[in-house]
């Protein structure tokens, strides 16, 4: 199922970007587009004076080589500029013009990133869904479960800004704010809970259905009558049991991560794949934007293909023809 | 029918009888939450109906002399850094929510129901290419699928409208340039979202087809439209009732991100995703320009989630969670 999904959302990429509104050329020459000469050799040099079906060919030939072609600023001109200007290209300031270095190196940011926020989600969420679920019915409960719905539901670029303004502004926790500075610099923190609200309801309503539903099971009991204390009971019987879904769906959650940062990207400025995204999206530096759309679209499959195994390999009940 | 039903009264003799309807509108009531989402989702249409008569101000007029003005009583959230009441923005931007969270929820919904449930009844290759379809829609990253479409479709919509200009004289003024955002944004939100709507209807239809209650409809001679317009509607239409509220919020809060990313609506046009980024710069300085919107934002979606979520408890009694 992998590959033809993966070759038609190439599909579907490449045709928009053929029939996009952004001429290829004209974001290369810029102003010096209406040069009849230049425009034919840039052209050709792009080989856009090909017919579409070779043209198809051609790329997915270049994605499956393994060398997913060049940025439009590999072709000097204003998109070349355009691209310094930005800062685009591999990691944070590379001048690199391979859109795999390019994407490469700005997922490794963004997964710098999406590791910090799964740090938080599994240490804050689970622990919230665990506390909300022995304190079943009760306020605490309620008030769990009602603020991980507020906080999922509050997009991130309403939340980041927010924040900025109470920890920069009101109380000075943060001095500089915005941009990347490896993953150990105090910049990292914001950016990373900002993008661990989004996927926390499923965290913690995962994990207190979870804990809910063995909470009158028979090795529960046992585990209580041989004296063993609450907390342990909980730990070591309770969640071993409920973190099975749990974990399956940090692996969706980690895939939402990765494609979702871009609000939190944009907000504090750091030069992930989301950024990237929208950047070339915006200057037309399509192959670019494709690479990282099929690129994201890959992680999307892929894992959730890995879900659907490892939800069969840890539940004996589920199987597959 | 009526026949039918005071059989079944008879014969179990219910003490009192109640509609899943009834008991949904009970729980419903219930939920402080719930209710919450309800008021907001009605001050949402009256505002977006009568918005521009509630301000003296027009969206897009603007007061160089007053920029980045905080609250007072000419400008009560302010102004922004054109000099445009922000008030009279976010009614505004109420509108195009609204606008946006309708027809595409409409949109999705037709699709949604028309795709799925063609792929239950006629199965085969048919629900083999809306299931291929779907899969496909799900693998990209939504928000930049859609961002790709509408860039793309904005530059073809303007193309099509120079062209009916010229050849029939039609004109869309300038100031009305922002239907054409509308008009974008719910084709490329319509085309992202359908699939969840597809895969619900489909699989509520497959699981109800193989249940007792409609095998014995069958055994009694029932015809297909019986079973589907007495059965099959009524039981699949409370999970998509919550479907389509959710997807409502959604569809708004999908807007509000493109806005934001800068390929929604484009200015003068209000959206609330649009006035976040576009005061963004200002968050040190003006700190309202950027939260008022935002909470405004922030309110709507969690409305429409708190009643979906109400909705899913007293709809889908099997599955209440508390």
């Amino acid at each position: 199922m992998l590959a033809p999904t993966v070759i038609i959302v190439m599909l579907i990429t490449f045709t928009l970007g053929y029939y996009g509104p952004i001429d290829p050329v004209r974001a290369v020459l810029g102003e010096e587009w209406e040069d009849e000469l230049r425009y034919a050799e840039v052209k050709k040099a792009l080989g856009l004076d090909r017919p579409f079906v070779i043209q198809f060919l051609d790329y997915m030939g270049t994605m499956f080589g393994g060398n997913w072609g060049q940025s439009l600023s590999a072709f000097g001109g204003v998109a070349s500029d355009r691209a310094v200007s930005e800062g685009r290209g591999a990691g944070f300031t590379g001048t690199s013009t391979s859109v795999r270095e390019m994407v490469l190196g700005r997922l490794a940011i963004s997964a710098q990133l999406s590791f910090w926020a799964l740090v938080f989600l599994t240490v804050f969420a689970i622990l919230l869904g665990v506390l909300a679920a022995v304190k079943q019915n009760t306020t605490i409960d309620y008030a769990i479960v009602t603020s991980s719905i507020i906080a999922s539901s509050i997009p991130a670029y309403v939340i980041g800004p927010v924040l900025l303004i109470i920890f920069v502004l009101k109380i000075p926790v943060f001095k500089t704010v915005g941009g990347w500075d490896g993953m150990f610099s105090r910049q990292a923190i914001l950016p990373a809970i900002v993008l661990a609200t989004g996927p926390m309801l499923v965290i913690v309503r995962q994990t207190r259905a979870g804990i809910v539903e063995v909470l009158g099971k028979d090795f529960v009991r046992t585990a209580r009558a041989k004296g063993l204390p609450e907390r342990l009971v909980v730990a070591r019987h309770m969640l071993r049991t409920a973190m099975i879904p749990v974990l399956t769906s940090l692996g969706l959650v980690t895939s939402g991560l990765l494609t979702g940062s871009l609000f939190v990207e944009q907000i504090f400025n750091i030069p992930g794949i989301g950024k990237l995204a929208i950047q070339t999206l915006m200057s037309g530096d399509h192959p670019v934007f494709m690479g990282v759309v099929l690129f994201q679209a890959l992680i999307i499959v892929t894992v959730n293909l890995l879900t659907d195994l490892l939800y069969g390999g840890l539940d004996p009940r589920v199987t597959y023809d | 029918m009526t026949a039918d039903a005071s059989a079944q009264h008879d014969m179990f003799s219910m003490p009192e009888q109640r509609s899943l309807w009834q008991d949904a509108l009970e729980q419903l009531m219930r939920n402080r939450l719930a209710i919450f989402g309800v008021f907001v989702a009605f001050l949402l249409v009256f505002v977006s109906i009568f918005g521009p008569w509630l301000s003296p101000y027009d969206y897009t007029q603007q007061n160089l002399f007053r920029i980045n003005e905080g609250p007072s009583a000419d400008h009560w959230l302010g102004t922004d850094g054109l000099g445009r009441d922000m008030l009279t923005r976010i009614l505004h931007g109420a509108r195009t929510a609204f606008l946006v969270g309708l027809i595409v929820t409409i949109g999705t919904t037709v699709l949604g129901v028309v795709l799925g449930a063609a792929g239950a009844f006629l199965g085969g290759w048919v629900d083999a290419l809306v299931m291929r379809l779907a899969d496909i829609t799900m693998a990209f990253p939504d928000i930049l699928l859609a961002a790709f479409i509408s860039v793309v479709f904005r530059e073809k919509v303007l193309e099509f409208q120079l062209h009916l200009q010229e050849q029939y004289g039609w004109t869309i003024s300038e100031g009305n340039r922002v239907y054409l955002d509308y008009l974008v944004i719910f084709g490329s939100l319509t085309l992202v979202q359908w699939y969840g709507k597809a895969r619900l209807v489909r699989g509520q239809i497959l699981s109800l087809r193989e249940k007792e209650f409609i095998e014995a409809e069958r055994a009694l001679g029932a015809s297909n439209w019986t079973i589907i317009l007495s059965h099959l509607v009524p039981n699949s239409l409370g999970p998509l009732i919550v479907s389509i509220t959710v997807g409502f919020g959604g569809a708004m809060l999908s807007e509000a991100s493109l806005s934001f990313l800068g390929v929604g609506i484009q200015p003068p046009g209000a959206s609330w995703g649009e006035m976040i980024s576009d005061n963004l710069g200002q968050w040190r300085f003006n700190p309202h320009l950027v939260v008022m919107p935002g909470v405004v934002l922030a309110i709507v979606v969690l409305g429409f989630n708190f009643l979906g979520d109400g909705l899913n408890d007293a709809l889908n009694p099997e599955q209440r969670r508390r």
